[in-house]
């Protein structure tokens, strides 16, 4: 055993050597000067590329009209906008008669970015831009030609609403960075991009409003995301993976959402976001237990609506965490306490069944589980299959079979139903694990096990923070706020931003405004 | 953004304050007062609160006096450094003692009301264990778990007692003054330990964001719990009449065992999950404050790893009585009375002392 260790790790030092030769070469040669000769940084860019590999890298050589320079441009031609270069580059180089002018005046693209190393000049080709270099010159042009290919505007899928807008985030930054924009046209809303890995070059741009968001908040997340040592971040859903407090906890500490009238909303609440390319979704920190309880369409249904359904949701959140284990503890412990007619009929039912309550509940409770997970993978056409096989084999042919008594698949049944009705995938996955504590403690104790679990998860979630607010603020501990929790007030009611956030300007408008309209 | 320093608002401290007392009237100190109080014992709680309300007062004063609002200081101020602290100790020993005798009483309860077959031994290892995780976590989060359950509990709370005094009978009431003025007064005098809690909470003095906060969050607490605890105790004799509820440990067990609600017909259970969430942050705080003390009594800096520890002790001694509902329900009787002594005095005490210091202080420099 030993040996084969000293064996493996010796060869695996044997790599990194190997690995941190080829690596250093290439870091020497990103980091030198672009030369004056043409031929001397063709070659260079060739083998940085690998050219003879890439095929979507395009160099492409020619003679500036005029001034009878020869250049080259160099793009990829998957990333670019052909029409651009050709219009905007390559026709006027080539139809240019005047000696004297400079480049800048030659081009008519948008934007021209001079890049002196050779590292800004992969960066800036890396981003969809064309790269002008010119014999003769100590500097290249980086071009602006982006076109990356992906979806259009959307609807949500995951956050429906019935009133609200309809428009989702895509993978396209510049999309991401407009629908936010096109809600808040305030000069103080900053996207700032921070580089959050090392090989990959992605970027997670941090945005907030200028005049409102803490300090210390942004300064902590800008540290903390400028500490990531990754060679790569694809996506917001990853970095959520670096940057939560608690990764192994069921409870999640950022809010995840694909709605942009969302992010606006925690935005002008003085919080924080994070959006990324290539990610459907934003990051919103901190977030508390409230902002997983309430949904997107809770600002736009009406004052009581908004309410009842709040009511509902917590409600379902209850029934979701303990009826199953109700049940058990009700059938093992205290069946006293069902009223008699009820306990008869429980009784009759469960006569042949021969489990006890907690092997029937675990059943029934992971073929609903795996109902779900199958939902969720299967392909459209045969999604169908799942219902059927769900409702007729593991519902009706269940009860028949007497491996289950039918008030278990109601229990079931309702408890998938509550748990749906939590919108938040996160808290959903928190509920729904923590559910199988909850029928064992009640299967150990009954109701006073459910009491047990009941407090040290209230403990728990009293307990810890997200990015140092607490779990249950505004409620416990207290901060000014407009006491969005439980249930929602009217609008013209809510006065305050968030204090746990410490924003800069706590009132939402002018006391002596609310006054006023009030009169 | 740095963490928040642990301390606690007026919501959390009334939470914490009725989450202590107003669930004695749950457990058997009802029926301690039934024995002499009879059909008056409801007047028992008025008068004890009218005779609580000067050490509490006096407590209330020293501490929000006192530049660090904080009982152990004003306690050191006042008896000296091994005074004071032999005086910590006698109250470290009260809280222990009153610690050990009421989860005696609540593992008896669980143990012959609810759950019968288990062995005392598992329910107190689990409740007190729980509590211990509980306490270890701070102070500051034992307020919020008490604000967060406290609507629910008084509305459980409060619907058990609309379902009694629905079905009691008034005429039990009388003779209003049952066994006479004067038991009443005697009773009330002795018994007077019934809000000792409210001595014990004040070590919690120092974790309030503001000490304008300490004083009206304690008073309010005072009034709510001499309220609920009247109401409750004249709820019981409304719905048992006083010579049959005298023969119960746990009143209010029996009580919730007796009423219904329409095609419910045993709701015990229904009030059981929140009473025990009551009883979670009453020891919690219990085991908090006394770790406190015990911290603070030899230097511990971070008290809360003793908590396994006094955890320990309390189950090994609070095991010991053999039929705990004769022999704690008679251990309490004297816990009462004895501690009602050191609430009275302790206090009192402690102002005089100031006010002899503050007396020989100021003639110090003017002589």
């Amino acid at each position: 055993m030993m040996k084969s260790f000293l064996k493996k790790l010796f060869s695996q030092s044997q790599d990194t050597i190997d690995e941190q030769t080829t690596e250093d070469e290439s870091i020497a040669a990103k980091e030198q000067a672009i030369s004056g000769r043409l031929q001397t940084n063709v070659e260079r860019v060739e083998t940085l590329y690998h050219v003879n590999k890439n095929i979507d890298l395009i160099i492409r050589h020619f003679t500036i009209g005029g001034t009878k320079k020869n250049a080259a441009l160099i793009f990829y031609s998957s990333t670019t906008d052909q029409t651009v270069i050709e219009m905007q580059i390559l026709r006027p180089l080539l139809s240019n008669r005047d000696k004297q002018t400079s480049i800048k005046n030659i081009l008519t693209a948008q934007s021209i970015i001079p890049c002196h190393k050779m590292s800004d000049l992969l960066r800036e080709i890396g981003n969809g831009n064309t790269a002008l270099l010119i014999d003769g010159e100590v500097k290249a042009y980086a071009i602006n030609t982006t076109k990356f290919q992906g979806r259009s505007v959307e609807k949500p899928e995951n956050e429906v609403v019935l009133r609200g807008p309809n428009e989702a985030f895509n993978e396209n930054i510049e999309a991401s960075m407009s629908l936010i924009r096109k809600k808040i046209k305030n000069e103080n809303l900053i996207f700032e991009a921070v580089p959050v890995s090392k090989r990959s070059h992605n970027v997670a741009y941090i945005t907030y409003l200028h005049d409102l968001t803490n300090e210390d908040l942004i300064a902590r997340i800008k540290k903390q995301l400028s500490e990531l040592d990754v060679d790569a971040v694809p996506n917001t859903s990853v970095l959520e993976h670096y940057i939560e407090e608690r990764p192994k906890s069921l409870f999640p500490s950022i809010l995840y959402t694909e709605r942009p009238d969302r992010v606006t909303d925690f935005i002008e609440n003085g919080h924080l976001v994070l959006i990324m390319d290539n990610s459907p979704a934003a990051l919103i920190l901190p977030a508390t237990f409230w902002s997983f309880y309430h949904s997107s369409e809770d600002n736009y249904n009406r004052f009581l609506n908004t309410n009842f359904t709040r009511i509902l949701r917590l409600i379902a959140l209850f029934i979701s965490l303990f009826i199953a284990s109700f049940y058990v503890a009700v059938t093992t412990f205290h069946s006293e306490m069902i009223p008699f007619e009820l306990l008869m009929a429980i009784v009759a039912t469960r006569e042949k069944v021969p489990f006890p309550p907690l092997i029937e509940v675990f059943l029934m409770q992971i073929a609903f589980e795996l109902i779900r997970e199958a939902g969720l993978r299967v392909p459209m056409p045969i999604g169908s299959t799942i219902g059927i096989v769900g409702a007729l084999i593991l519902g009706q042919a269940a009860v028949e079979a007497n491996i289950v008594s039918p008030i278990v698949v109601i229990i079931v049944a309702l408890d998938g139903l509550s748990s749906f009705a939590l919108s938040d995938m996160s808290l959903n996955f928190a509920i729904r694990m923590l559910r199988f504590i909850a029928i064992l403690s009640a299967a150990l104790f009954g109701f006073l096990g459910i009491v047990f679990f009941f407090i040290i998860l209230l403990f728990y979630l009293v307990s810890i923070t997200s990015f140092g607010v607490p779990y249950f603020a505004p409620k416990t501990p207290h901060y000014p706020s407009s006491q969005n929790t439980y249930l929602r007030d009217l609008f013209k009611h809510e006065i305050f931003r968030p204090g746990y956030v410490k924003p800069k300007d706590i009132t939402k408008k002018p006391r002596d405004v609310h006054e006023q309209s009030k009169t | 953004m740095n963490k928040v320093k642990p301390s606690l608002g007026i919501r959390e401290y009334i939470a914490i304050a009725l989450a202590l007392s107003s669930t004695k009237l749950t457990d058997d100190v009802p029926s301690l007062l039934f024995k002499q109080g009879e059909n008056s014992s409801w007047m028992i709680i008025i008068g004890t609160a009218i005779f609580a309300s000067i050490p509490i007062y006096l407590l209330v004063k020293m501490i929000s006096e006192h530049e660090e609002n904080c009982l152990f200081e004003v306690i050191h101020d006042a008896c000296g450094k091994v005074f004071g602290n032999i005086l910590l100790f006698i109250c470290w020993s009260f809280l222990t003692m009153q610690i050990i005798i009421i989860s005696a009483t609540y593992v008896d309860i669980i143990g012959t009301m609810y759950f019968i077959k288990t062995p005392h031994l598992f329910i107190y290892a689990t409740l007190l264990g729980v509590c211990g995780y509980a306490a270890m976590k701070g102070i500051q989060h034992i307020g919020s778990v008490s604000w967060l359950c406290f609507i629910p509990i008084t509305i459980a709370f409060l619907l058990a007692l609309l379902l009694t005094i629905t079905k009691g009978s008034f005429t039990f009431l009388f003779p209003i003054l049952g066994p006479g003025v004067k038991e009443i007064m005697t009773q009330s005098m002795i018994k007077v330990a019934i809000y000792i809690d409210f001595f014990f909470i004040c070590f919690l003095a120092t974790y309030m964001r503001h000490v304008k906060e300490f004083k009206k969050g304690t008073w309010i607490a005072f009034i709510v719990v001499v309220f609920e605890l009247t109401i409750a105790v004249l709820s019981y004799i409304l719905l048992f009449d006083y010579k049959t509820v005298q023969l119960f440990n746990y009143p209010h067990h029996e009580a919730i065992r007796f009423i219904s609600a329409g095609f419910l017909t045993n709701l015990e259970l229904f009030f059981f999950p929140f009473w025990a969430i009551a009883t979670f942050v009453r020891f919690s705080v219990y085991i908090y404050i006394q770790s406190l003390i015990f911290g603070r009594l030899f230097r511990i800096e971070n008290s809360r790893f003793i908590i396994p520890a006094i955890i320990a002790i309390v189950i090994s001694i609070g095991l010991i009585p053999e039929a705990p509902s004769l022999t704690v329900f008679k251990i309490h009787t004297y816990a009462l009375h004895g501690s009602s002594i050191g609430f009275i005095l302790i206090p009192l005490l402690l102002w005089i002392l100031l006010h002899i210091r503050k007396r020989v202080n100021s003639n110090v420099p003017s002589s």
